[in-house]
Parts: structure tokens; C-alpha cells; sequence
């Protein structure tokens, strides 16, 4: 039983591994490029010592110049440090002119005298040369006659010195469009980065349950969590608890009553009910129960902690339905055909034959065998719910983890939805831990076997 | 039949008639009434303005649409993998250390050829639409799984060669891989997914619904193969020396395709629902579907007919896929 157990235990791991490599390719994929509002500022005149430190304290933030995973395919002969180069949209220009021209030494020394000397004009002054330099730097689609023409451009009024500098770069910059891949860079190139990079950091703090700052409101992202994972389990257990409590007495109630006429319309019942999706169901219970044209009984959205107890109670009402009546009907049909095969065991009938009363055998052997592979289903349950709460706690507003998720989406706030992702898939895990906990206390086979499955 | 007359009629119904005209009052018409110029309005009014049932049709043609050309996306990628697995058996995906080395130099290699190499094409394409970008991705794929296939079975043969001790279930590896993806809360990995994307438009959403739905599939076809290739026919037709691609076709197909299809019904209902419920969050632009109906009723409570009847059309929608997803049950069975 304790190999099982560690067994088990041990199985999380590889599935938080999983969601993490998930959640931190997410994370580094998102839309907008932090360093890209950094950068706006020097068009709009900043000062250059202020962006250069702004732009410092995003790396020691993040760590955008360190190696994203621990190793990476390069490919031969090309650049092993394209990660120091932190605005992504010179990256990966500069990439693609690599992929299209080869001769990555040439290309890296080429950009490296156009960014000191775009750096040089700036400090001079000279705003609209840095801004053409910087459209060469960040635009791989140029053509020869183009960045001709923006050298020319910005070598107009400059002085001798500077302007050989100019001409040397354009010669430089027409040998390597003329230029095409070497033969030997279309072989791969594995590389080990060593654990400085990104990833290690990022789940080295995940593991301390510290995700980062809100995008949006600058706050630790998991500053008052609490309340939005207690706010959900609250709602998803509760509603857990009762759909479990009612399928089983519906479930058995149909298996007992097979083929009659009253078991046919239950069937039928769930059928009705399984066709509607709980964002109809939640949308029907506020228009006609919360409406004051038709039934004003109950609030229309969930009242934490609110004065009287009775109306935050009243308010939970909506949403357990909503919760319950949408797990339930899979639920029955499960408790109906496990009960369905229970009573037609040996063991049922050696119970009756003994002379025990029919309802002493249904909740004695019965319902005690039958609950067992309903217990299996505990963890998907979970998990519907969890799906289920991001729409339920928008009828609702419930504010649970499923209306934080949606307000990240709206909001564009990533490390806010990978919170929220890596919590659910902790509870995944979590709940398939419990599962497997419960089928053990519950069937002795694997209790004493301790085989497992 | 009769129930995919009635899916059939209810998809194109107003589907065919293009965009949906709009009229002067906008949302106060109540089911049943006349504007002032005689247009009769059975079902009432949207907010903007339109014929609720042309509406409710319209939108119900969308996500029936949708539902099933997603559908059979996820079929087709879901039954190809599922068979390879379960064709491929328990113990063929186990390796050696050669074969562990070989596998993982045709990951590498395969990774390399299929996306490293080919990473400006696929996100060109991406540029110019999400379905280019698919289908470079899906040739990434390809050339990937080509490689691996090839250097597995070089790996085999090493291992052949060379006995050692040392095994590694790949395949396990893989089923445990699929099970994960179908076990982590489908609506939470969609909208995690989404925070890539700048853009929301339908054929994205469509597609990370098939990505985060066809390994129940997968691993259901895996099963059914598994179960079917033990059956003493399969070996007998081995021992004829018919080709595995053969043995497939003629002969595990035909017998899982009826279960199969139950399953596909389901998942019909299933893609028709999470594609409502994300267009009930408004998280599609230019959502025409029923969802987006649902949320605008959700806001203007006042004028319930805007709530209950296109939930009443998606409610008779998923009836009606379960009732043929029963009729494929009872024909199953019947054969």
C-alpha cells in the first residue's frame, strides 16, 4: 500500500514538470515585447541614461539576455548568442538575415558598428538618423536599393569622419545580400547552456509561488490568491458534495426502476438537462429568478461577506445549480450502470437467498459497491469544474480564479493567466492524487493487493 | 435519417442567405409582434436590430458548422495517431539504450529539419493567416515525425544487434503524455493558449480547440486497436503476409468505425459547446454564433426572449447529436 501511495506521489512530478515547460513557453511567447515600451521612449526624447537603466532593471527582473531553456539546437557555423540581444524585433531580424544570407560573423560585426554608431548619433543629437538606423536593424524585408537609400540618407550631413563610417557600412551591407548560407549550417548543433537560463530561474521561483508582477496593476500576481482559490473550492465542492449526494439516489432509483415507464422519463429528463451548457442554464436562472418583472428572489450576483448570513447564503443558490445540474447527469448515468452490474452479482443474490430484505441488500451491498467507480470519476469532476467555473463566475461574478483568468485575457495579462493555468493543473494533479487515494480506502482489492489499477 | 434531415435543414437554413438584414427598431419587439411597416417578428427583436429567428438560425448553421468541420480535423489527426499507437502495441515503443539514443537523435534531427530550419517560413505564413501557419506547422510536424519514425526503427534494429539490459518505455512516455493533455480543464488551456496571440479571431480558436481535444480521441481509438489487433484473424492475415497498411485498412477500420463515430458525436456536442462558451465570454471577434447571442441577453435581462430561444435552438442542437450519437450505439450493436 505505501509503494502505492509513493507511487502515486511520485507521478506529479513529471506532470507539474510538463504544465511548467507549458506555462514558461507561454510566458516567454506573449504579445508584447517589454523591451519594445522601453525603446519607444528614446523617439519620444527621453533621457538615455534613464531608458539604459529602465532597460537594466527589466533584465534583472526577467532575465531577458540569459538563454531561455537549458539547451538549444543552433545550427552550425550560426549564432550561439542570439538571446543577449533583447528586443525582439532586432533579434529576430537579425536571425532572419542569417537564415537568408548566412555568414553569421559578418552579419553580428555589421550590426554591431550600425548599433554603436546609431548610438553615437543619438547622443549627438541627431534623433532621425537613429530612427532610420534602427528601421535597418529591425526590419529584415529591406531590400539592397532601400537600405542604400537610408545610408544615403542619414551620410547627407554628417561629418567626414562619420560618413566613411556610413560608406563602410554600406559596402559591408551589399556584400552580405550578395552573400548565401554556407553548405555546412544546414546541419544541427545542439548546445548546453548551462542552468543560468530562464527557465531554471522561472520555476525556482514558481516553486516559492512567486509568479512575477501583475502587467497590468505592477502588484505581485499572487498577492491576495487566497481568497480567489477559497472563493472557487468553496462553490466546486460544495456543488461536488451535492450532485454526488443526488445522483446516487437518482442513479439508483433508475437502476431499481429499469425499463418502467418512470425510469424512461428520468432518462429523458437528463437527456434535457445534459443539452444545456451552463452559461444557458445560468443565464435563464438570472433572467427569470433575479428579475423583477418575474421572480425577484434571488441577487443576481454572488455576495461575499456579506452582513447577513442568510443572503450571502441565498446568493450561493444560482451558481450551486448552475455547478450541480451541469456534473449531474453524467454522475446518474455513471451510478446507473454501476448499480445496473452490482445487482446482477452473485453476491447480491446470495444476500437475498439468505433471506435479507430487499432494501437491507441495496444499502448494504448495493450502494456500497456501486459508489466505488464513481469515486473514480472525482478528479475529471474536478476538473470540469474548474473549466466550468470560468464561465459560471462570469454570470455570477464570482470572484473566483475563473473571472481572474478572464480578466488577465482581457487585460492581456500573462503572468496573471499562468497563475491561474498553474494552479489548475496543481489541482489537476492534486485531484488525481485524491482520486486514487479515495479508490484505495474504498476497494480492498488494492488496499491489500497493493498492485495498484 | 430523420434526425440528419433535421441537423441538415436547421444548419442551412438561413446559412445560405448571406448577412443578416437589420431593421429600424432594434430590441424592444417582444415575440409576436408587427413593426410599423407589416414585417411580422415571431421570436421578437435582437438588440441591433435583427429577426430573432433569423438570427437563432443563422447562428445555429454557424456553430453546427464549425462544430463539425473541427470535428473532423481532431478525427483525422485524433484516429491517425490512435492507430499508429495502438497498431504500433504496448511493447514495439520500448528501447534499448541504442534505441533510446537513436530515438532521441531523430528527435533532435526531426526538431531541427521540421522546425528549426523552417522557423521564418512557418511564422511568414502565420503573418499572412493562421491557416498558412497551421499548415507550415503541420509540415513541421510531419518531417518531424518522418525522422523519429525512421531513426526508431534504425534504433530497433541496433538494438537487435547489440543485446543490453537497459529498458525505456517510450511509448508509455507518450500515453501518459496524451493522457495529461486530456486531463488538464480544457476552457483554462485554451485561454492560457490564447495569451500567445494577439489576435481573436475564429479560425484560431477553432484550432487550439482541436489541439487541446484530439488526444481523448487518440487514446480511445488506441484502446479499441489494441482490443481489435489480439483478435487470432489479425494474425492470420499477418501470417498471409498482408502489408500492416493493409491489415489497417480492410480490416481494423471497418471494425472500430462504428464506436468510433458514438464517440465522434459526442465530441460534436462537446466542440458545439465550448465553441458557445467562448463566444459567450466574448472572446471571439465577429462571433455570429449562439454564444454571443447568449451574452448579450445576459446584460439586458429585461428582454428575456433574447436568452431563451437561442439556447432553447442549442439545446435542441445537442439533443439532436445525442440521439444520433445513441442511433450509431444502437447500430453498433446491432451488427
Amino acid at each position: 500500500m505505501g509503494k502505492f501511495i509513493l507511487n502515486r506521489i511520485l507521478l506529479i512530478f513529471p506532470t507539474l514538470g510538463v504544465i511548467s515547460l507549458l506555462a514558461f513557453f507561454i510566458s516567454i511567447n506573449g504579445p508584447q515585447d517589454p523591451v519594445e515600451g522601453v525603446l519607444l521612449q528614446v523617439i519620444e526624447g527621453e533621457e538615455l541614461d534613464k531608458i539604459n537603466k529602465d532597460i537594466q532593471h527589466l533584465l534583472d527582473e526577467q532575465n531577458l539576455d540569459k538563454p531561455s531553456f537549458y539547451f538549444s539546437i543552433l545550427r552550425f557555423g550560426g549564432p550561439d548568442s542570439l538571446h543577449k540581444i533583447i528586443f525582439r524585433k532586432e533579434r529576430r531580424s537579425a536571425e532572419k538575415f542569417y537564415y537568408r544570407h548566412g555568414h553569421w560573423k559578418k552579419i553580428n560585426q555589421f550590426r554591431s558598428q550600425l548599433s554603436s554608431l546609431r548610438t553615437q548619433l543619438l547622443q549627438e543629437g541627431n534623433g532621425e538618423a537613429y530612427q532610420i538606423l534602427s528601421s535597418v536593424l529591425t526590419s529584415p524585408d529591406l531590400t539592397e536599393s532601400q537600405i542604400t537609400k537610408s545610408f544615403e540618407v542619414v551620410g547627407a550631413d554628417l561629418t567626414k569622419e562619420l560618413k566613411t563610417e556610413v560608406e563602410q557600412l554600406e559596402v559591408l551591407s551589399k556584400e552580405i545580400l550578395s552573400l548565401k548560407p554556407e553548405w555546412y549550417s544546414f546541419f544541427p548543433y545542439p548546445k548546453w547552456h548551462g542552468f543560468d537560463n530562464r527557465y531554471h530561474i522561472w520555476l525556482s521561483k514558481a516553486v516559492r509561488f512567486d509568479f512575477g508582477k501583475s502587467q497590468v496593476s505592477k502588484q505581485p500576481v499572487t498577492q491576495n490568491w487566497g481568497k480567489f482559490i477559497s472563493m472557487t473550492l468553496r462553490f466546486t465542492l460544495l456543488a461536488v458534495i451535492l450532485a454526488y449526494l443526488l445522483s446516487i439516489l437518482i442513479g439508483a432509483w433508475m437502476a431499481l426502476n429499469e425499463g418502467k415507464i418512470q425510469e424512461r422519463f428520468m432518462n429523458a429528463v437528463l437527456v434535457v438537462i445534459d443539452a444545456m451548457p451552463s452559461f444557458w442554464l445560468g443565464t435563464l436562472l438570472l433572467i427569470f429568478l433575479a428579475n423583477p418583472h418575474y421572480c425577484d428572489c434571488f441577487d443576481a450576483s454572488y455576495l461575499p461577506g456579506d452582513p447577513d448570513f442568510f443572503r450571502e447564503l441565498a446568493s450561493m443558490v444560482m451558481p450551486l445549480i448552475t455547478y450541480t445540474l451541469g456534473i449531474l447527469v453524467a454522475l446518474s448515468r455513471l451510478m446507473k450502470s454501476s448499480m445496473l452490474k452490482v445487482l446482477g452479482e452473485d453476491y447480491i443474490r446470495t444476500a437475498r437467498a439468505k433471506g435479507l430484505s430487499l432494501p437491507k441488500v441495496i444499502v448494504r451491498h448495493g450502494l456500497r459497491n456501486a459508489i466505488i467507480p464513481m469515486l473514480g470519476s472525482v478528479a475529471s469532476i474536478l476538473v470540469w469544474m474548474l473549466s466550468g467555473s470560468v464561465v459560471i463566475e462570469r454570470i455570477f461574478s464570482i470572484p473566483g480564479l475563473g473571472e481572474r483568468i478572464m480578466i488577465g485575457v482581457e487585460s492581456g495579462d500573462v503572468p496573471v493567466i499562468l497563475t491561474v493555468f498553474v494552479f489548475a493543473g496543481l489541482f489537476t494533479a492534486l485531484g488525481y492524487f485524491l482520486m486514487d487515494l479515495l479508490i484505495m480506502w474504498a476497494d480492498p482489492r488494492i488496499r491489500i493487493g497493493g498492485k495498484g489499477e | 435519417m430523420i434526425l440528419f434531415a433535421i441537423i441538415l435543414a436547421i444548419s442551412t437554413a438561413r446559412l445560405v442567405g448571406g448577412p443578416l438584414e437589420k431593421f429600424q427598431y432594434p430590441g424592444h419587439l417582444a415575440p409576436g409582434s408587427f413593426d410599423g411597416e407589416g414585417n411580422f417578428f415571431p421570436l421578437g427583436t435582437s438588440m441591433d436590430g435583427k429577426d430573432m429567428l433569423e438570427a437563432i438560425l443563422y447562428g445555429a448553421g454557424y456553430s453546427i458548422w464549425l462544430g463539425l468541420l473541427t470535428s473532423i480535423f481532431i478525427g483525422i489527426l485524433g484516429m491517425s495517431v490512435g492507430v499508429f499507437l495502438g497498431y504500433q502495441g504496448q511493447k514495439q515503443l520500448d528501447f534499448g539504450l541504442f534505441g533510446l539514443i537513436s530515438w532521441v537523435i531523430g528527435l533532435v534531427l526531426g526538431w531541427f529539419y521540421g522546425f528549426g530550419l523552417r522557423k521564418y517560413i512557418i511564422r511568414e505564413a502565420a503573418e499572412e493567416g493562421i491557416l498558412y501557419g497551421l499548415l507550415e506547422t503541420f509540415w513541421g510536424l510531419v518531417i518531424l515525425v518522418l525522422l523519429v519514425f525512421l531513426f526508431s526503427k534504425l534504433g530497433k534494429w541496433l538494438d537487435q544487434r547489440f543485446k543490453s539490459s537497459f529498458r525505456i518505455k517510450v511509448g508509455e512516455g507518450i500515453i501518459w503524455l496524451l493522457q495529461l493533455l486530456d486531463s488538464l480543464p480544457s476552457i483554462i488551456l485554451i485561454l492560457s493558449l490564447m495569451a500567445i496571440f494577439r489576435e481573436r479571431s475564429l479560425i484560431l480558436v477553432m484550432s487550439l480547440l482541436a489541439l487541446t481535444s484530439w488526444s481523448q480521441l487518440a487514446l480511445l481509438t488506441r484502446g479499441m486497436v489494441l482490443k481489435e489487433i489480439q483478435l487470432p484473424y489479425i494474425e492470420a492475415a499477418k501470417m498471409l503476409g498482408m502489408r500492416d497498411i493493409r491489415i489497417i485498412l480492410n480490416h481494423i477500420l471497418p471494425n472500430i468505425i462504428s464506436a468510433v463515430a458514438v464517440v465522434m458525436a459526442l465530441l460534436i456536442g462537446r466542440i458545439i459547446i465550448m465553441e458557445s462558451a467562448l463566444g459567450f465570454l466574448e472572446l471571439i471577434e465577429g462571433h455570429d454564433g449562439i454564444g454571443g447571442m447568449l451574452s448579450v441577453a445576459r446584460k439586458h435581462s429585461f428582454y428575456p426572449w433574447l436568452g431563451q430561444y437561442p439556447g432553447l435552438m442549442l439545446a435542441i442542437i445537442l439533443i439532436l447529436i445525442y440521439l444520433i450519437g445513441e442511433s450509431f450505439k444502437v447500430f453498433g450493436e446491432g451488427k
